[in-house]
C-alpha cells in the first residue's frame, strides 16, 4: 500500500493545499475583524451599496495583503524563501530584506486599495479619510523608490514592461469603453471603477512578468 | 539570445552568488541570464565580457 506524504505530492498540490491553509487563517481572521467591527460600532446600521467595482477592489486588497503576508513569512526561513527566489542556496541578508520591503509595499497597496470602501463605510468625514489616504500613499511612493533604487536592471525591466504593456492594454480598455458609453452602448464608468480595473490589469501583467523572467 | 554563462562560471567555479557580485547584481539576475530568462543590457554584456576576459560574441549568441 502506498501512503501520499507531503513529499511526494506534485507542486501544484503544495500550492493548493498552502492556498487553502491560507483562506482557512484569513477566512477566520476576516469574520473575527467583522464580528469586532459589528460590536464596535453597533449603529452602524446596513453597509452603503457595493458595487461590482467594490468587490473587485476588496478582492484585489485581498490578493495583495495575502501576497505580503505569505512572502513576510516566506522570509523568516533563508532556505524556504532562496527556493522561492530560485536561488542556489539559501537566501542572503540582502534577499531577505529586499522581501521584506516587496511585503510592504504589497500589503500597503492592498490597506490603501480597500481604505475609501472602509472609510464610506465607516463613516469617517471625507476630508480626514482622504488624509489618510494620502499620508499612507506618500509612504507607499516613498516605499516603491527605495525598491526601485536598490533594484538591479533586470528588477527594472520587470517594472517598465508591466508598466507598458499595462499602458497598452489600459488605454484599449479605455478607448473600447469611452466609445461605448458616447454611442449610449455601455454605462457610465466613474473614476474608481477605472482605477480598480487598471490596478487588476497591472498586478495580473507584473505576476505574468516577473514568472516570464523567472523571478517567481 | 543564448549565452555561456553557467559553464563559464563554472570553469571558474564561481557560484552564483560571487559572479553576482562581480557584476554588481541580484543572484536572481545572475539565474535569470543563466536561463535564458533574460537579455543582460549592453552595458551589463560589456561587464560581464570583461569579468571573463572573452569578446562578448564568444559568450552571446543568436
Amino acid at each position: 500500500m502506498t501512503t501520499l506524504s507531503p513529499a511526494r505530492l506534485p507542486a501544484w498540490a503544495h500550492t493548493a493545499l498552502r492556498l487553502l491553509a491560507i483562506a482557512v487563517v484569513f477566512g477566520i481572521a476576516g469574520y473575527g475583524v467583522g464580528w469586532l467591527l459589528a460590536e464596535r460600532f453597533p449603529d452602524a446600521g446596513a453597509l452603503p451599496d457595493f458595487r461590482w467595482a467594490d468587490l473587485a477592489a476588496g478582492g484585489l486588497a485581498l490578493v495583495l495583503v495575502v501576497a505580503a503576508v505569505s512572502t513576510l513569512i516566506a522570509s523568516l526561513s533563508p532556505v524556504r524563501l532562496g527556493r522561492l527566489l530560485k536561488l542556489e542556496g539559501p537566501a542572503g541578508a540582502r534577499e531577505i530584506s529586499d522581501a521584506r520591503l516587496q511585503a510592504l509595499v504589497f500589503g500597503l497597496s492592498g490597506v490603501i486599495m480597500a481604505m475609501p470602501m472602509a472609510i464610506a463605510a465607516l463613516g469617517v468625514s471625507p476630508l480626514a479619510g482622504l488624509l489618510a489616504v494620502g499620508v499612507l500613499l506618500a509612504i507607499h511612493t516613498a516605499l516603491n523608490l527605495k525598491a526601485w533604487r536598490g533594484g538591479d536592471e533586470l528588477i527594472r525591466r520587470v517594472v517598465t514592461d508591466s508598466a507598458s504593456v499595462t499602458f497598452w492594454l489600459g488605454q484599449g480598455l479605455l478607448f473600447v469603453w469611452a466609445a461605448a458609453e458616447r454611442l449610449g452602448a455601455a454605462p457610465v464608468l466613474t473614476a474608481w471603477d477605472a482605477y480598480v480595473v487598471l490596478m487588476g490589469l497591472y498586478l495580473t501583467v507584473s505576476m505574468v512578468m516577473t514568472i516570464r523572467r523567472g523571478l517567481a | 539570445m543564448n549565452n555561456r554563462l553557467k559553464v563559464l562560471r563554472a570553469e571558474r567555479n564561481w557560484s552564483q552568488a560571487q559572479l553576482a557580485e562581480h557584476l554588481g547584481v541580484s543572484r536572481q539576475t545572475v539565474n535569470a541570464l543563466e536561463t535564458g530568462r533574460y537579455d543582460p543590457s549592453l552595458p551589463l554584456a560589456f561587464k560581464i565580457a570583461r569579468i571573463f576576459e572573452q569578446p562578448i560574441e564568444s559568450i552571446f549568441s543568436e
